[in-house]
């Protein structure tokens, strides 16, 4: 019996030049992700070998979540009205704007503090051009993450 | 097996084995635990929770809750290999999980 891969639709309607300018900071995220984890992958015991591979399969399926990603904002549809995605790369698109929002809270965002971040009551005159940025970035991971959540999803629409 | 083991015990010629057999057994179970972050969307929580466990919406929402509200939930207890093998999906998920255990 063949593998059915479900098929998911959402609606984003976007410039191109807002686009091409987050495809460039995630471009440049990811460069860093390629090496290094997000999360601190805390194990109850000193085991080099298993932390080992443990870490090496998690900055792989890292790296393949981020290439899907800027696969897909490099696609020529994007942001241009209904995008058709395959639920697998769905699901690497949502686990890469983790990621990369995860790394951009740890470098760029890091002075900011938690409230403020969540109430997004964040006045862009008291940042820097790269806060601002990476701030709207963050923002842009976090509606593409949303629309992709209720699509895969649509219980989760009220939270 | 755990009856055949028994009936050699009792004839006093694996006592041993038995202990060890009985040693696994009672082996405290893994505790699978989600800790709370300042990124991650409630609506990711929640379906992560219900790929990679299975639980309905309401359970997963009750868990994501947990989360947010006292900075930890435990979503899963059992066998120390299956306790890894989630708390590794969950760091593929970007979600930050702990393995714990009673002792």
């Amino acid at each position: 019996m063949p593998f059915l891969n479900m098929m998911i639709k959402i609606d984003l309607c976007l410039e191109p030049s807002l686009t091409h300018a987050m495809t460039d900071l995630v471009q440049s995220v990811r460069h860093d992700l390629g090496k290094n984890l997000v999360i601190d992958p805390a194990l109850p015991e000193d085991d080099p070998d298993l932390l080992e591979a443990w870490t090496s399969e998690l900055i792989e399926t890292l790296r393949e979540d981020c290439d899907f990603l800027l696969e897909t904002l490099q696609r020529e549809d994007f942001g241009a009205g209904e995008l058709l995605l395959e639920e697998t790369v769905a699901e690497g698109l949502i686990r890469a704007c983790s990621a990369i929002r995860l790394k951009i809270r740890g470098t760029a965002l890091r002075e900011i503090n938690d409230e403020s971040l969540e109430e997004g009551a964040l006045n862009p005159a008291d940042l820097s051009f790269d806060q601002q940025r990476s701030y709207l970035c963050y923002l842009f991971l976090a509606g593409l993450q949303s629309e992709i959540l209720v699509a895969l999803d649509p219980s989760c629409e009220d939270l | 097996m755990i009856m055949a083991r028994i009936f050699q015990a009792s004839s006093g010629q694996t006592t041993t084995e038995l202990a060890t057999d009985t040693e696994t057994q009672i082996s405290p179970p893994w505790h699978v635990v989600v800790l709370n972050d300042p990124v991650n969307l409630m609506s990711y929580v929640v379906v992560v929770l219900r790929k990679v466990f299975g639980f309905d919406h309401e359970k997963a929402r009750k868990h994501m809750m947990e989360v947010h509200q006292l900075g930890r939930s435990r979503v899963w207890t059992g066998e120390r290999e299956q306790a890894e093998a989630y708390t590794h999906t969950l760091h593929q998920w970007q979600l930050n999980a702990i393995l714990e255990h009673d002792d």
